[in-house]
């Protein structure tokens, strides 16, 4: 019976190809994008729940009370005192970033960013595939250096990387293990590891470490089963030396599978937070498409039922029960989703490497993933159910009495659903366009939006500590100073200055340490610091509000402050404002001048309370501003004078535009991702009307025969053929957009600046649907309405 | 075999009611071949349709081989058609996608005879009705004689008590019509029960027995035999 019922859908497949296609295209596309989506929102959801004993696993951050800071690090004796202390918890592990370093091979400098210091527990709480060495013997030696497969062939290509000697500063390492590059869902996506005995070794760097006072270390313990993560937290804190210290510290521990979205730490460069918001809209998009793709083939299968009416007739007549009928339809669905599945799985394939830039998550080949078959699995399963069983059901019920007129006259009174379908269809993809309309121009604004300061032909390079270790503040106010004038002989650099980070996205903050006239104490604003010399408010173009900036050469001014607007509102500084007394970071001095507001991070964040400083003691990044179509020349300069200055170290830089880029990489990357996917619904949804509007025309043919001889031009066929479906696509415009309405109103409250939801929008949005529904329709309607009326009578 | 008595059959669309059938009695006796002939409208398809057991009737008896099966449930109608009642319909209804072969195999698949019995079955009847050497074509391949008695050979591959017929020459010519009659009459000569509405005279001259409808009651019954 099956062999039958599968040669039946085959035959019938091949001898409907227009439809099978528009069915098989649009199902195959639809699970694609699904099946892309469901492995990115698994990677998201799975972050590193791969490591042993991942759900016993925490680690300690560290909240700063009294200056507002959350850290996810703790200094280097927690670890090994909490163990001691508390028998609830099995074992610690550190990991220590090493900030920018330089492998030294031969006679080249390679700037390595992704290195840390991990210590010798490391390895029994993330897994690893080592390819050479191992985790027992890599600790033997305190300078082994562990790189990932393609950084070792980055440096040493089909060489053998085991023994190979590496230096960093003036240490040499001597690569002991080669591991598989880290899985894209792990947060630890280091190419580099080296050994934390290594860098204790060094005795300054011991001292430096080995006390309550600096937070360097991601700590991580894992718990023994049953043990409470509360009661660890909260007894953390025990361990800490009681200290006259005002800084309080409290702790938590946040569980290693929950890392990936944590979210609220001061200081989270290294690690791009991931969004939950995201996961949830890109889940939600991957039922969308795999929805609209059936519906598809619900609603083609659906308008040619009363075709197989006759085959449903003969087969109840012959003996053919419900049951039988219902599971040669499943069957059959099962057998388009199959050829589906067959496509999509080469379609991931193809648009794998896309997707990975898309996503910038190194996916490897899902297919060779036990995940992956059970996701298609459950594709194929749910894509059979949605697709088959209304069909089957439909189909199955069907009364074959009128099989005996030789002609079948059955109604199938579905046409109700099957608009309701289409109205589904086009609900999403309305909702998608409104949405990406939005999206671009939040993303617009973002780029456009000016932030109050100059940003372009900008790049900057920071100066090695190790330069300026032991100078006074006078000396190295000097050698900025010399800096400066050296880069300033050059005609390509038009401007240059110093500061202690980036305008970009200022991450130095502090609660606490401000004090002013009439300020009430228990208010402990967090208030974003910069130290700028004098030259920063011209070559960044900030504009005052009112006072002056830093004088060069004034010494007093080394004492004095400049607030941002918002700062001054905030803290309700007396008026006159100039000259009132303002302390911070322990310095005293009067407040010289205001600068307007301006954007110091992204526009997630409300404009906050800022204080510029004028102590070069924080200062270690230089800011070059080049002549317009001169930055090769100006970038030259800076290596020659950086080559000069650390000759040892590779000259690392970065434009400011693309620091700024960096802000919105996530909200871009979902953009894009919405952009690409809200293009495939619409394409499957078109496909779908396609398939639906030829339908209605060849169902049609005989009366726009009748109309044709009767005097109906083109025209009035076309408007005949095309209100129908322009009417489902209006109602859908008008379900879409309050949703999409009160969506976007949502997406845009995590920025604290966006653009208005105007009524253009969606004006726009739907008639955008409307043209593309328009030109979907109007192709088959105008190839009905054009032909030969005699044929399509004589047809009936 | 089949006794029907006070048979009534109505539809209703919005506004009109039209009865099919008004309190119609016959029988029909095992082996007998019948036409039931009448105008359009007469209710004949109706008739058809209630002894195919492929609908019921509103009141009245309908006894086959002595069983009261007007109220049968949809799945013990469905059995019952299957292992009794054979069709041939006027426009053939063959399924398109099918060979002649897998057509005529059908019946056999729904009653669960097993793969080897059903080919040898299949292969018996396509060579009775002289088209086995059509097997592997589809219904569109074959001209209107043939596919007619591809539809004969699936009405009786389960060797059924009783073959209803619906003008299974409307769409033949003359030579052709007269081969599926010849059939007809072979297979009620083997002992099978046939029932046949027609419109032709000619057709219904091969038959014993004659019933004539109009209004949904018979009229008139000319016994030719």
């Amino acid at each position: 019976m099956i062999k039958n019922f599968l040669q039946t859908a085959w035959r019938r497949l091949w001898q409907y190809r227009s439809a099978s296609f528009l069915s098989i295209a649009g199902l195959s596309i639809g699970m694609t994008s699904a099946l892309l989506i469901f492995l990115w929102v698994q990677n998201e959801m799975s972050y590193d729940s791969y490591n042993p004993q991942a759900d016993r696993t925490y680690r300690i951050t560290a909240y700063l009370t009294n200056v507002k800071w959350v850290w996810a690090t703790v200094p280097l004796p927690t670890a090994a005192a909490v163990q001691q202390k508390m028998p609830e918890i099995e074992k610690t592990t550190n990991i220590r970033g090493t900030g920018n370093i330089a492998f030294h091979i031969g006679n080249e400098y390679f700037p390595e960013k992704k290195c840390a210091y991990i210590d010798s527990n490391w390895f029994d709480f993330f897994h690893y595939d080592f390819l050479e060495g191992n985790p027992k013997n890599f600790f033997n030696d305190p300078f082994s250096i562990l790189l990932t497969e393609s950084t070792a062939k980055k440096y040493f290509g089909s060489r053998e990387a085991i023994g190979q000697a590496i230096q960093i500063d003036t240490i040499n390492y001597r690569v002991a293990a080669v591991v598989k590059d880290n899985p894209a869902n792990s947060s630890f996506q280091f190419d580099v590891l080296i050994s934390l005995q290594s860098y204790l070794s060094n005795p300054a760097a011991f001292k430096n470490d080995a006390t309550y006072n600096n937070y360097n270390y991601r700590t991580f313990l894992r718990l023994r089963p049953g043990a409470n993560p509360k009661k660890v937290a909260a007894g953390i804190a025990g361990v800490f030396p009681q200290s006259g210290n005002a800084t309080k510290t409290t702790f938590d521990l946040i569980s290693l599978k929950d890392m990936h979205f944590e979210t609220g730490l001061t200081n989270q460069n290294d690690i791009q937070p991931a969004s939950i918001k995201s996961v949830y809209i890109f889940s939600v998009l991957g039922v969308f498409l795999l929805v609209i793709a059936c519906i598809n083939y619900v609603n083609l299968t659906t308008a040619r039922a009363s075709r197989r009416a006759k085959e449903v007739s003969i087969r109840k007549v012959i003996g053919a029960g419900k049951a039988s009928l219902f599971s040669q339809f499943i069957l059959e669905s099962l057998l388009v989703s199959l050829i589906s599945l067959i496509i999509t799985i080469i379609l991931v394939r193809l648009s794998l490497p896309l997707f990975r830039q898309l996503t910038e998550k190194n996916f490897t080949d899902p297919l060779l993933h036990l995940f992956t078959w059970k996701l298609i699995g459950l594709t194929l399963l749910a894509a059979t159910l949605l697709n088959g069983i209304y069909p089957a059901l439909m189909l199955a019920s069907f009364k074959p009495l009128s099989v005996f007129k030789g002609l079948n006259v059955l109604k199938v009174k579905d046409a109700w659903l099957r608009k309701g379908l289409v109205v589904l269809q086009f609900t999403f993809s309305v909702l998608l366009i409104i949405s990406t309309i939005i999206i671009q121009r939040q993303m617009n604004y973002i780029q456009s939006l000016d932030p109050g300061y100059s940003r372009s032909q900008l790049f900057s390079f920071t100066l090695p500590w190790s330069i300026s270790k032991g100078k006074s503040e006078t000396e190295r106010e000097s050698m900025f100073s010399d800096v400066r004038h050296e880069l300033l002989k050059y005609t390509s650099v038009a401007g240059a200055t110093a500061a202690s980070q980036s305008i970009v996205n200022l991450q130095s903050s502090n609660a606490g340490s401000a004090d002013w006239d009439g300020h009430d104490t228990s208010f402990r604003p967090t208030v974003f610091q910069l130290s700028a010399d004098p030259y920063y408010k011209d070559v960044l173009q900030i504009q005052l509000a009112q006072g002056r900036w830093f004088q060069p050469d004034s010494k007093l001014d080394q004492h004095n402050f400049v607030l941002n607007e918002t700062a001054i509102k905030d803290f309700k500084i007396h008026t006159p404002v100039l000259g009132q007394r303002f302390t911070f970071q322990g310095d005293t001095g009067q407040i010289i001048g205001v600068v307007k507001d301006f954007h110091f991070a992204s526009l997630h964040k409300r404009i906050g309370d800022m204080v510029f400083m004028n102590n070069p003691g924080w200062r270690n990044t230089i800011f070059v501003k080049t002549q317009a179509g001169k930055t090769p020349q100006a970038l030259a300069a800076a290596k020659a004078l950086w080559q000069r200055l650390a000759p040892d170290k590779p000259f690392e830089y970065i434009f400011q535009d693309e620091q700024f880029d960096q802000l919105y990489k996530d909200d871009r990357r979902l953009s894009t991702m919405i952009w690409v996917f809200s293009v495939i619904a619409i394409f499957i949804s078109c496909l779908g009307l396609f398939g639906l509007a030829a339908f209605a025309a060849e169902q049609r043919t005989k009366e726009i025969g009748i109309r044709k001889v009767l005097g109906a031009t083109v025209g009035n066929l076309v408007t005949l053929l095309s209100t129908d479906f322009l009417r489902l696509v209006l109602l859908s415009i008008l379900i879409a957009s309050p949703v999409a309405g009160w969506l976007m109103h949502q997406w845009l409250q995590d920025f604290a600046y966006h653009v208005p939801l105007s009524a253009w929008i969606f004006l726009l949005a739907g008639s955008m649907a409307l043209l593309i529904a328009i030109l979907t329709i109007s192709f088959q309607a105008l190839k009905a309405a054009r032909s030969n009326p005699v044929k399509n009578l004589r047809t009936e | 075999m089949i006794k029907i008595s006070e048979l009534q059959k109505s539809y209703r669309t919005e506004e009109v009611e039209t009865i099919a059938l008004n309190r119609l009695s016959f029988e029909v006796k095992e082996g007998e071949f019948v036409s039931v002939m009448g105008p359009s409208g007469c209710g004949k398809s109706t008739l058809l349709n209630i002894l195919g057991l492929l609908d019921d009737p509103d009141g009245g008896s309908f006894l086959f081989n002595g069983t009261e099966v007007a109220h049968f449930n949809e799945r013990k109608r469905a059995d019952l058609r299957k292992r009794n009642i054979g069709f041939v319909f006027q426009s053939f209804n063959l399924i398109d996608e099918l060979t002649v072969f897998e057509n005529v195999e059908l019946p056999l698949i729904y009653l669960g005879v097993k793969g080897p019995e059903r080919k040898q079955r299949v292969e018996v009847v396509l060579d009775k009705m002289q088209i086995m050497h059509r097997r592997n074509h589809y219904p569109q391949q074959l001209s209107g004689g043939q596919q007619q008695r591809v539809a004969v050979a699936r009405a009786v591959v389960n060797n059924p008590k009783l073959i209803l017929a619906d003008e299974p020459t409307g769409n033949l010519d003359s030579s052709n019509g007269n081969e599926v009659m010849q059939l007809l009459t072979d297979l009620n000569e083997q002992g099978t029960t046939i029932v046949m509405v027609t419109h032709s005279e000619h057709d219904a001259r091969y038959s014993h027995r004659i019933i004539r409808m109009l209004d949904g009651q018979t009229v008139t019954e000319n016994i030719l035999v």
